[in-house]
């Protein structure tokens, strides 16, 4: 199918959706969360690109709900069978360039995405990484104007 | 040198069709692999900069494989992305002395420019265990044809003193991208976003 970027809408409500409820997860206060990052596991009937159908509606439903975060929300793809582990990026949610908080989660779900679904993951992440002592961009350093530094 | 290699890998993926759909040209993704002795295995390390000085080291060494491997020059290169594993007697925190402070500039240089942000992953792992390299734009982050990522794995790396790490870089975007956003035409590459 050509045109596919129709569902983008229909996966925003979704978005927001998982956005809260892993805040809610987190302890319900935005204000704690301070990393982020999504991605998408697409099944053996579709093609990678419907992965990327998340990244607009996952990504603006976590930088609203996290309080018009500046930073690009840092992504991977991929199509595979049920039980595929994927590797989710982290990143600062306002400066991608903060070192302390270059980080990944790795998730997968048992019996999905089966070959007509798609896993649409969003992670996200209080604090630096455990014991990090890389020096470089620090959280309290962040001027929060180009999302970078 | 200073990284104790005990391997060296380069995996190319070559998509020639997508869905049915003949892909003209065919896209190329690169993952150059380093499987490195952990010097900080089974204890704990303050100071980790030997491990920053191999990241440069392997930013050099993998970044020009990977696009060797490619079979294109420098300036071809459209997106990058790196990833470690750290074996289980190793810390998180290694992989980060590796991947962050040191091993970006060796290879923006393999690839010419690079003025975006180096999308990356670590873990902790053992054998054959797989990662999936985020990969993006090299000069604009925000070309959207251009998010994509490449799992690999070495079936005998990391052992628990051991360290996997990976340089990927591609010569393209998404074989079929069509979700909108900024493209590779449009991007001006100065402030490593757009």
């Amino acid at each position: 199918m050509e045109d596919t970027q129709y569902f983008m809408e229909h996966l925003k409500p979704l978005g927001l959706e998982t956005a809260q409820a892993l805040i809610d997860r987190l302890g319900g206060n935005a204000e704690h969360i301070d990393g982020f990052g999504k991605g998408a596991i697409v099944g053996a009937a579709g093609e990678l690109e419907h992965g990327a159908l998340w990244h607009a509606p996952g990504g603006y439903a976590m930088r609203e709900l996290l309080g018009d975060s500046k930073a690009i929300v840092p992504s991977t793809k991929k199509v595979g069978p049920a039980g595929t582990k994927l590797d989710a990026p982290i990143t600062h949610i306002n400066a991608s360039y903060v070192r302390s908080h270059f980080n990944s989660f790795e998730v997968y779900l048992p019996g999905a995405p089966q070959q007509d679904e798609i896993v649409l993951v969003l992670v996200m992440s209080s604090g630096p990484r455990i014991h990090a002592r890389m020096g470089g961009l620090k959280a309290t350093e962040i001027k929060g104007e180009d999302g970078l530094r | 040198m200073k990284a104790k290699v005990r391997k060296y890998q380069v995996v190319v993926e070559e998509t020639l069709r997508e869905i049915g759909i003949a892909i003209t040209p065919p896209t190329h993704k690169a993952t150059a692999m380093a499987v490195i002795e952990n010097p900080f295995a089974g204890r704990y390390a303050e100071d980790l900069s030997l491990l920053m000085d191999i990241g440069a080291e392997l930013g050099d060494i993998l970044g020009r494989k990977a696009v060797a491997a490619l079979g294109i020059d420098a300036p071809q290169a459209q997106s990058y992305g790196k990833a470690a594993i750290v074996g289980s007697q190793g810390e998180l925190e290694h992989a980060a002395a590796i991947l962050h402070p040191k091993l970006g500039a060796p290879l923006r240089a393999a690839v010419e420019k690079g003025a975006a942000l180096v999308p990356s992953v670590k873990k902790m792992g053992t054998l054959g265990t797989p990662i999936d390299v985020p990969l993006g734009h090299k000069d604009a982050a925000y070309v959207r044809s251009h998010f994509d990522g490449m799992e690999v794995r070495v079936p005998d790396a990391p052992h628990a003193n051991e360290i996997l790490v990976c340089v990927s870089v591609t010569d393209s975007g998404r074989p079929l991208p069509r979700v909108g956003g900024l493209t590779h035409e449009q991007a001006e590459g100065n402030d490593g976003l757009r």
